[in-house]
């Protein structure tokens, strides 16, 4: 419908002048990334995934968590993906993406406007030995980060032991409010 | 966002944009009133952005008129946000029946070019309408910094102000931020 790009055109223009940036993309929807677990310990990680156990099933070998809204399969760094699983749960894949045990976004689902994000699978990846790095989440570093918790834990009276001892990040999520449980 | 978050977290230092969508103006006003939109208009003033659709257009208007005349659906009151400071009046086009696509239609949307200066926008576009208002004598209220986006291109079951101008869409300035608030659903 061509009366599609002028309503978007439209609202470009309104969020312009509301004095946002409007990106250039023609495809707005950016692909989900996995969420990544790790902790400054990267034992305390290890306890999370523990915790969790209990509340996982295992389908074909892998795992999966079945939270309310959302289902997540569960990896561990470094350890090869399975392809079937991801596939199965993916909207559109296109032909020419990489096999991709480190690539960190699932395709775009770029022909299909109405994507249920809640339906798709996500991958929620525990490092237990080491914290993501920049192949892995390009946009965020997490050597920075635990270094600067670190130093903020070091100041007196912060008293900020523990805050931020155990993150995840995603770099594309669908909703937080869903993902993560706001009573906890 | 829930309205608790609203209310009680941290949002204003890092957002860049709060939309309110389309649904019913007066849950908004049940959960939001009093410190809800205290933050709401706090953080707009001191420089954030607000866009309302629809619902989210009544609700940002100093005063919500609605159905007026129908007993069953009529909503007829002041709103605290004022980011508008007139009345958004509605339907705009009659048939609304919440919670479904009855009164829903492709309203004719005409652009005004001057209000983007040098942004480019389409002339018109066809945008879905379920139940949105007009914000009444819009360009009565220039001096105070609003600005019609887009007006109805068709007549309007409602009457829309004196000039006969029929605002769809408008930009308010609010202290150093500024809204915009919608009758159609461009989004």
């Amino acid at each position: 419908m061509s009366d599609d790009k002028l309503r978007i055109d439209f609202l470009k223009a309104c969020l312009s002048k509301l004095g946002l940036l409007v990106s250039k993309e023609v495809n707005l929807i950016p692909s989900l990334s996995a969420l990544h677990i790790s902790s400054l310990h990267n034992i305390e990680a290890s306890q999370v995934f523990k915790d969790l156990k209990e509340d996982m099933t295992t389908e074909d070998g892998d795992d999966f968590l079945k939270a309310e809204n959302d289902t997540f399969l569960i990896e561990k760094q470094d350890v090869q993906l399975s392809l079937t699983s991801l596939a199965s749960s993916l909207p559109a894949i296109s032909s020419d993406r990489e096999g991709g045990a480190t690539a960190d976004q699932l395709a775009s689902g770029v022909g299909d406007k109405n994507i249920d994000y809640n339906k798709i699978v996500k991958r929620l990846i525990f490092h237990e030995s080491r914290w993501p790095g920049s192949m892995e989440t390009p946009h965020f570093n997490h050597d920075l980060f635990y270094s600067n918790l670190v130093e903020y834990q070091d100041e007196s009276g912060s008293g900020a032991e523990e805050f931020g001892k155990v993150i995840m990040y995603g770099e594309v999520l669908t909703s937080t409010n869903t993902i993560l449980e706001k009573y906890v | 966002m829930t309205d608790s978050a609203i209310i009680k977290e941290p949002w204003t230092a890092s957002c860049a944009l709060l939309v309110f969508p389309g649904g019913a103006d007066l849950g908004y006003c049940r959960s939001l009133n009093g410190k809800g939109n205290d933050r709401i208009s706090q953080y707009v003033r001191r420089g954030g952005a607000y866009l309302g659709f629809c619902a989210g257009g009544y609700y940002g208007s100093q005063k919500c008129e609605f159905e007026v005349g129908d007993k069953k659906m009529e909503v007829i009151g002041r709103r605290e946000l004022a980011f508008f400071p007139g009345i958004c009046r509605g339907c705009a086009f009659k048939g609304f029946v919440y919670q479904s696509e009855a009164g829903a239609r492709a309203a004719e949307i005409l652009i005004e070019k001057e209000s983007f200066g040098a942004l480019e926008t389409p002339e018109s576009f066809k945008s879905y309408y379920n139940g949105g208002g007009v914000f009444v004598d819009a360009a009565k209220y220039k001096a105070q910094g609003v600005e019609i986006l887009a007006s109805y291109a068709e007549k309007t079951d409602v009457d829309g102000g004196e000039d006969g101008k029929q605002a769809a869409v408008v930009y308010c300035k609010v202290g150093d931020g500024c809204a915009i608030l919608t009758g159609p659903h461009p989004e």
